[in-house]
């Protein structure tokens, strides 16, 4: 069944626009990641979305009912979604109380909601902090409990924006957990919105990539502002290496597809017809069904990495020939068709005055 | 000194011997100043919340009205009420000039802006996320606004418990419309400025001694919200 079925959907503030979706469906039992920089709009989506927030103007249709922003109409409908704040906030009482809110809203009896509290507090492994004061909480422990008083709801979409954001390792290993059982037990559809793509890979089927308040192409993820690309000296790295022509401006960003690069290890001298080379190290490794996700920090003019990270996607088969292990210093290559220019958030088109082009 | 030592002494033999007319005094007073406060409450706590939640146009306006009208002198406003109540005013046929309930109009004036104002900042003050949180799991309006003023509790009762020092301690409305009659209207600052005239300071300690120690229980109150608040956020 369709979840969220979105067209021609803009949030404004002013005069700037935060959000413009063309058309967007949403599957019902499916984890969904959102992806983007800062700013993409994400965040925005998400209120959207849990029907906190009504778009400016566009069609929003909920398993396949179009939402009448009135809150008599949007109450009911608003109940079968709960959003989970990026930095959730307890009420001032105890985790008990504050799991129990939900049910108490919807009048749920009181013997019921101790035993439903219990059982959504063990699932995300904080029974034994019951009776404490949910404000004295830390940042990990409070994602848990705000996950726990979402589930006490039993939504049929869970949102979270950016789950993991600000928490340990410990709790960011227990929150991926909680997200993958619940994807695999639960009759419940879960939309998250991250900045990292491996936790996307992991624990979702479906991605959406926005950029600048729309949706983007998957390449999002190698997305780069031009200027910074600049700062660092990489730019210039790749017009040495004579690859484009002309650069795009300052204020656009410039996308690698991650599938076409490709890794060759130091000193191998075979770069085939690619026209840009790129010294890089390896910072990770991680197995991908039968690909490999490489993660790599390029280096700039001086030979040290110079925090930009790149992911490239490749063949297991194609990643064992090159031998190469994290640390290793390798040379990346891809074709001027692996890179896409965009322009900045007030320009829904290339300015017409500098058209960009690569030549070989 | 010998003076103020002897009238100290003679006021705590009357405040232990449980004088009546002492404490009849005491207990108008409290009578009225509690229902101004519960009415002032009843009415600027809803108030404060919703201009504090909702977006209008003069919005600041009305905040400023409000702020501005917290410096409201006690005998301008029991002027303008006296000219309502007293027979040729447009209350006047309710008859209730120099009674308490006139005395409670009065003061109810006087401590709304009080309430309406500390409320509308102690409910800006609280996060949105507060707001967004009770939606999303379900709150209707109403619900979230009481998850809204339960989070802005410890600061409403605050300005509650100030507003309620300032109506105890105040005289000019007490004075202007209850008149000072003795057994009816005749409260602890009324009485006080009155005995300070015949200069009978006895029973006018005696009130000053009762007078300081409500407003030190009603200080003591305060911070012992503002401890809970300071430590539950």
């Amino acid at each position: 069944m369709m979840l969220y079925e979105l067209a021609e959907i803009q949030m404004r503030f002013g005069s700037f626009t935060a959000l413009d979706i063309d058309s967007l469906t949403l599957h019902e039992n499916t984890a969904c990641a959102l992806l983007g920089p800062n700013g993409s709009g994400k965040t925005t989506l998400l209120h959207i979305l849990a029907m906190l927030k009504r778009p400016t103007s566009g069609l929003f249709r909920f398993m396949g009912e179009a939402v009448v922003w009135r809150e008599k109409r949007l109450l009911p409908l608003r109940r079968k979604v709960v959003l989970v704040d990026q930095h959730p906030i307890m009420f001032s009482t105890t985790v008990l109380n504050n799991v129990a809110y939900g049910l108490k809203i919807r009048g749920e009896a009181r013997s019921a909601q101790k035993r439903i509290v219990m059982e959504c507090l063990d699932r995300v492994g904080m029974s034994g902090f019951a009776a404490r004061p949910a404000h004295r909480l830390s940042g990990g422990e409070t994602q848990r409990v705000a996950i726990a008083r979402a589930l006490a709801c039993s939504p049929r979409v869970l949102l979270l924006d950016e789950p993991t954001a600000g928490v340990d390792i410990e709790n960011q290993v227990v929150v991926e957990k909680i997200i993958n059982d619940l994807c695999s037990e639960k009759n419940m559809s879960i939309l998250f919105s991250t900045h990292n793509p491996l936790q996307a890979e992991r624990l979702s089927r479906r991605k959406v990539f926005l950029s600048a308040g729309r949706l983007a192409a998957p390449d999002t993820a190698n997305r780069f502002l031009v200027k910074a690309l600049k700062e660092k000296g990489i730019m210039e790295l790749m017009t040495n290496m004579g690859n484009f022509s002309r650069i795009a401006p300052v204020g656009s960003f410039i996308s690698i597809d991650p599938e076409k690069i490709r890794i060759y290890a130091k000193g191998h001298g075979n770069q085939g017809c690619h026209t840009s080379r790129l010294p890089a190290k390896v910072l990770q490794m991680n197995a991908d069904t039968d690909r490999i996700r490489v993660v790599l920090d390029v280096c700039d003019g001086t030979g040290d990495g110079c925090g930009i990270q790149l992911t490239a996607i490749a063949g297991a088969e194609e990643i064992r020939h090159t031998h190469i292990i994290p640390g290793d210093t390798v040379q990346l290559a891809f074709d001027t068709d692996a890179t896409v220019i965009n322009y900045g958030k007030d320009s829904r088109k290339p300015p017409v005055k500098e058209p960009i082009s690569y030549e070989k | 000194m010998d003076f103020l030592t002897q009238s100290l002494a003679e006021a705590f033999t009357m405040l232990v011997s449980l004088d009546p007319e002492l404490y009849f005094i005491v207990w108008v007073s409290l009578r009225v100043s509690l229902m101004s406060t519960l009415i002032a409450s009843a009415m600027g706590i809803p108030l404060g919340f919703l201009i504090a939640i909702r977006h209008f146009r003069g919005k600041r306006g009305v905040i400023t009205l409000l702020n501005t009208l917290l410096a409201l002198p006690t005998v301008v406003i029991g002027l303008f009420v006296y000219a309502l109540l007293s027979r040729q005013g447009a209350l006047g046929h309710l008859g209730l000039l120099y009674t308490p309930a006139a005395i409670v109009v009065g003061q109810v004036i006087l401590i709304l802006p009080w309430v309406a104002g500390f409320t509308v900042s102690a409910v800006s003050r609280i996060d949105e996320r507060y707001r967004r949180t009770a939606m999303t799991l379900g709150a209707g309006p109403l619900q979230t606004a009481i998850a809204i003023l339960r989070e802005a509790r410890f600061g409403i009762l605050g300005s509650v418990i100030a507003a309620f020092g300032r109506v105890i301690s105040e005289i000019g409305i007490a004075m202007m419309l209850g008149g000072n009659i003795k057994g009816f209207t005749r409260t602890m600052t009324t009485a006080m400025a009155l005995e300070h005239n015949k200069g009978e300071f006895v029973l006018a300690v005696a009130l000053g001694i009762v007078l300081l120690a409500v407003s030190l229980a009603m200080n003591i109150l305060l911070q012992v919200i503002q401890g809970w608040y300071g430590e539950d956020r």
